[in-house]
């Protein structure tokens, strides 16, 4: 039987450092696809991932609940994504004229979406959600975390939780609409 | 229920986080609202979409160095776990790491550490006995009057500039205060000066108003 989280954060703070490769092993490719639908880049998303287990390593001695670790991480993978958005400028990075017009055109067109180019219109499209909007979408939709978990991780109330998430639904399905995506598109052989 | 509630609820409900009372309540609700009905179509329809982006994996692994490959940072985290804390901790581990650090250095240049009635010295190899080649008790009592001396010429002078310095300022402030004074004195004189002129004035539109008075008065008695 596997190690809980609290069992590995307790083997790591009592010296027992190839604990936290454990953790890494487990909490990597979370960290990794919450980076990468947010700024839909894996050099990013790596660059996110590295940055935050260095910090994880340096201030886990410093987590009193380790059940609380989730969304303790979860929390410095968004602050980082904050940070990186702010720094590099980039809160809309993907304008909709912005959008590869010839894809779009392309699979209209077509009337047929081809996996791919599906992954990369919807990647598009969270792009043109707020940071905010995007986090939460990702966590609730991509993270599959509970409202709860999710105002715990990002430091707001649950409400505001459900606003965010009902506004970024809201505004992707205006977006699927506007480039003609529904379930017609994606279902063919 | 308001439109606001409902659409919290409708976030529950579309991800199954709904209690069963809320529920019956969304439920009733929704009846009542067709459009929010739509809207939790669409919403649906929308969570369907985004669920068919297809899993992504990490292109590469982070590299974590292996325990007995670890950095020096690394090395240096687990001992700053059994460092005191503590600013007493920190310097009576920094006294006892000094005092091996001497006691080993002492073992091997063959440190002499004594103590005699000319004072405490240290040494490394066979202790040398110092040739006494210093200055004569006048000696050094003339070096310390002339020491005396010059200092307190020194401090005569800075006092003296001191002094020089604070006049000066006073000076520029009695200057200051004596040109206001003459500003103030003129301003004072101007206003008097207008004040009378507007006096004598209308002291003599009254009169003139007064004289017209009495002419009028006395034509109209004398009729």
């Amino acid at each position: 039987m596997s190690e809980t989280d609290a069992e590995l954060i307790q083997k790591f703070c009592d010296g027992q450092t190839e604990a936290f490769n454990l953790l890494v092993e487990r909490w990597q490719p979370r960290i990794h696809r919450v980076a990468y639908r947010y700024f839909n880049s894996h050099d990013e998303a790596m660059e996110i991932t590295q940055k935050t287990f260095i910090k994880v390593y340096k201030k886990l001695y410093t987590l009193d609940d380790y059940a609380a670790f989730p969304a303790w991480i979860y929390r410095i993978a968004n602050n980082l994504c904050r940070d990186e958005t702010k720094r590099a400028g980039r809160r809309h990075p993907t304008s909709l004229a912005g959008l590869n017009n010839h894809l779009v055109a392309e699979s209209i067109a077509d009337k047929q979406i081809h996996q791919k180019q599906l992954a990369i219109m919807l990647q598009q499209a969270l792009q043109q959600l707020s940071p905010e909007q995007r986090m939460v979408v990702i966590m609730k939709e991509y993270e599959a975390l509970k409202f709860t978990e999710i105002a715990a991780a990002l430091g707001v109330p649950e409400s505001t939780v459900k606003s965010r998430m009902y506004a970024g639904l809201t505004k992707l399905h205006g977006i699927f609409d506007q480039w003609n995506i529904n379930k017609e598109t994606l279902y063919y052989e | 229920m308001n439109d606001k509630i409902a659409r919290k609820l409708l976030m529950e409900h579309l991800y199954n986080e709904i209690s069963a009372a809320d529920k019956k309540k969304l439920k009733t609700y929704l009846e009542g609202h067709p459009e929010m009905k739509q809207e939790l179509d669409e919403l649906r329809q929308t969570r369907s979409l985004l669920q068919q982006a297809p899993e992504v994996e990490p292109q590469k692994e982070l590299v974590i160095a292996e325990p007995s490959e670890r950095s020096f940072a690394g090395w240096w985290h687990n001992a700053k776990t059994v460092l005191p804390r503590s600013g007493w901790g920190k310097t009576a581990l920094a006294t006892a790491a000094c005092l091996v650090l001497l006691l080993v250095a002492g073992a091997v240049v063959d440190l002499n550490i004594q103590s005699t009635k000319a004072g405490f010295s240290i040494s490394f190899g066979e202790m040398v006995q110092p040739k006494t080649s210093g200055l004569t008790e006048g000696q050094a009592n003339a070096i310390v009057d002339q020491i005396q001396q010059e200092n307190a010429a020194i401090l005569t002078e800075y006092a003296d500039m001191l002094n020089q310095h604070n006049r000066q300022q006073l000076q520029q402030v009695v200057q200051h205060f004596e040109r206001q004074r003459a500003n103030d004195l003129q301003l004072i004189d101007q206003a008097l000066n207008q004040y009378q002129q507007k006096t004598e004035s209308q002291i003599t539109q009254t009169q003139q108003v007064l004289g017209e008075v009495i002419e009028t008065m006395a034509v109209n008695s004398n009729q």
